[in-house]
């Protein structure tokens, strides 16, 4: 008996079953698929985009940064109330995290920076904002209703010229 | 459980699983994103981040003093511990707007310091050894640190109380002169006040002011946007909301221009002191100043706001200096109530010796008076011309050494104006002062004069020939502030020891000057006067 001999032309209640079960387990496939797809786009979307200078980025719903043009933004995939950010030479990474807290007074405290470098003003914006500069690394939050935006910024070279930059950081923080 | 369920079962399972399994896999891809780590070559190498925008560069250093000897000026050097100052500084040769600012800056700085003391000024002498021929400004001192300037004898108060005033010379470009006016307050040694200003002089014409007249009015509105971001940024704020506008910054920012430098290359630079602030500063929570700083402020963006005079100044910038042109001594400004003056005077001549008086005035940029007996004036004309040619002043001393009081009206007016036509024939300049022989005078000699009798308060009687010693003691030693001092450049001792008798009052603080600085001016039109006081 040959190979082709073996074939056989499948009865009726064998192709039903075939359909059945291609039913069975295609159409999970198929959602599975979808959700990898799905999934694989926000991921992408994770791994960061070149800042425009115009478009907000969410920190979170009622929250967005205006990053300044040129920068790098990515935020992590799942609960987007972080969002991180890179100066297009990539010198200085600063990363933004909303948390529900007011006043913004103190904070810098709290992350290590001297009081006697710690200032506070306000913003274009707006918006209050207290910072501190040690060493090679910024910090800052800017508050307003309810709620602060943290600025945690740092940089492998004097920081000090990068000022400029994060000004324009800060003053796209809006908060609503 | 039948087929069915079985197969729904497996289903479910399948996209549980699946999707789980997919979220894990994108969650672990998304949790493994970080920011570019800063060890990793930078994306875009050639980006530089944004700079403040309004902002001036802060200076690193002012400009570097230059050394003033050689440079054609005139030294100034003034103590007075009655009220506890001693200020140096520099002149250019003759008068001027230039010098006149110069002088009433100090004038001011004497002034505030006689109010505080409760002493009216009075220009003061010291005994000989004083050390005081050394004048002008010490190179570098501006920038000593104050408690330095205070307690070096050479520059401080005296007991380390008071003001000190030190200069440097620090633009030196074209025709433009520009010297750095540092003004220390102390008390017990210790420094209470440090402020400067700059004073710019064009060698050309004398003319001239302080650092805020190279700008031009409206100026300080301008430059105080500029300075105020500067110190807002500079006190480590980030803000980008305006500045509120008020009048307090630009009127403090007026103040401030006086102590404006140029550098070599024209740019301007404007210092804030330690200390400094401003309500709109206060306003954005701004604490004094810690520190002085100085701010550039560029050519392109000064220019607009220059005076015609900083313009000149800008543009003088690298430039090979040109140095003013010697002027005698006795046309400088002086100022007799405020430095001590001492009016050294010559009976009887011109003679043979005058030649060698008249050298060692030169030498000193110092002036005298001459009183010419008018019948030798015209065998000595090219003398009596060299008189006037180097600022000093020409007076009528009779033509024949006559005793006015005791000759007729007559004669003693043929002895004036013989005296005074050969005089002017001579150097061409009318004669304003007279000295009657001997002192001796009365009104009716004083009214057919016509000019004032200027007698003396301190005689040498060099004409009894003293030791050289006994002369120089009574020539140094004997005159105060505003003195007229009686000598004859007909003796040889007088001849012989007028170089140390310039270098012992100038030891002692004098500024030797001819009748006209004397009186500041304005010689007394009539009547008899023995001093300047």
């Amino acid at each position: 008996m040959n190979a082709a001999a073996s074939w056989r032309r499948p009865s009726p209640r064998m192709r039903s079953r075939r359909r059945r079960a291609t039913a069975i387990l295609g159409v999970p496939l198929l959602v599975v698929l979808a959700s990898f797809a799905w999934l694989l786009v926000g991921g992408l979307d994770s791994f960061g985009h070149t800042a425009d200078g115009v478009t907000p980025t969410d920190i979170e719903s009622r929250t967005t940064v205006v990053v300044p043009a040129g920068w790098q933004v990515a935020g992590t995939r799942l609960g987007k109330d972080t969002v991180n950010v890179s100066t297009p030479d990539g010198v200085l990474t600063a990363t933004l995290r909303l948390v529900p807290v007011e006043p913004v007074v103190g904070y810098t405290e709290a992350w290590d920076v001297a009081p006697s470098l710690s200032r506070s003003e306000t913003l274009a914006s707006g918006l209050t904002v207290v910072h501190g500069l040690d060493d090679r690394r910024f910090v800052a939050a800017v508050g307003g209703e309810g709620a602060a935006v943290l600025v945690d910024a740092q940089a492998v070279q004097d920081l000090s010229s990068y000022l400029p930059a994060l000004a324009e950081l800060l003053e796209g923080i809006r908060l609503s | 459980m039948n087929r069915t369920l079985r197969e729904i079962a497996a289903a479910f399972m399948v996209m549980v699983f699946g999707v789980g399994g997919c979220t894990s896999c994108a969650t672990a891809l998304g949790a493994e994103w970080s920011p570019p780590r800063a060890n990793e070559p930078a994306p875009e190498s050639d980006w530089t981040p944004p700079k403040w925008q309004g902002v001036f560069a802060e200076a690193t250093s002012l400009p570097k003093p230059l050394e003033a000897t050689g440079l054609g000026l005139v030294e100034r050097r003034l103590r007075n511990d009655e009220i506890g100052l001693q200020a140096r500084w520099e002149q250019l040769p003759g008068a001027g707007s230039g010098n006149a600012a110069i002088v009433e800056a100090i004038r001011g700085i004497v002034s505030l310091r006689g109010e505080s003391v409760g002493v009216a000024y009075q220009p003061k002498v010291f005994a000989r050894g004083a050390g005081l021929a050394a004048r002008g400004c010490v190179t570098g001192s501006t920038a000593w640190p104050a408690a330095e300037v205070v307690a070096d004898p050479a520059t401080g108060p005296i007991g380390g109380s008071g003001v000190a005033v030190v200069c440097d010379i620090v633009f030196a470009s074209g025709s433009v002169l520009g010297q750095r006016l540092r003004v220390l307050g102390a008390q017990d040694g210790m420094v209470t006040s440090d402020t400067s200003r700059v004073f710019y002089f064009d060698t050309r014409t004398g003319e001239g002011g302080s650092g805020a007249q190279l700008w031009a009015p409206g100026a300080a509105e301008a430059l105080w946007a500029g300075i105020a971001q500067s110190l807002r940024r500079q006190a480590g704020l980030l803000s980008l909301a305006p500045i509120a506008a008020g009048p307090g910054g630009p009127e403090l920012t007026a103040g401030l221009l006086e102590s404006t430098e140029v550098g070599p290359n024209g740019t301007l630079l404007v210092s804030v002191p330690a200390g400094f602030n401003a309500p709109e500063l206060a306003a954005l929570g701004i604490t004094d100043t810690l520190r002085s700083s100085t701010w550039a402020v560029p050519r392109e963006v000064a220019e607009p706001l220059l005076s015609v005079f900083g313009v000149q100044v800008v543009a003088a910038a690298g430039a090979p200096f040109i140095a003013p042109a010697p002027v005698a001594a006795g046309l400088d400004l002086v100022g007799c109530d405020l430095l001590p003056c001492v009016a050294m005077t010559y009976d009887d001549g011109p003679g043979e010796l005058t030649a060698g008086v008249l050298d060692q005035l030169a030498a000193r940029h110092a002036s005298a008076s001459f009183f010419l007996i008018g019948a030798r004036v015209a065998g000595n004309a090219d003398l009596a011309r060299r008189m006037v040619a180097e600022g000093h002043v020409v007076g009528n001393h009779t033509w024949s050494h006559t005793a006015l009081s005791k000759t007729t009206v007559a004669k003693a007016a043929d002895e004036l104006r013989r005296t005074d036509a050969a005089i002017l024939a001579a150097t061409g300049v009318p004669v304003t002062v007279f000295r009657p022989p001997w002192g001796e005078y009365n009104e009716a000699v004083l009214a057919v004069a016509g000019k004032p009798a200027i007698l003396w308060d301190v005689d040498t009687f060099d004409w009894r020939q003293p030791s050289d010693e006994v002369l120089i003691g009574r020539a140094v030693d004997q005159p105060i502030p505003g003195s007229v001092v009686l000598q004859h450049d007909i003796h040889p001792n007088t001849g012989r020891t007028a170089g140390r008798v310039y270098d012992g009052l100038l030891d002692r603080g004098f500024v030797l000057v001819n009748l006209q600085q004397l009186y500041n001016g304005q010689l007394p039109v009539s009547g008899a006067r023995s001093s300047g006081r």
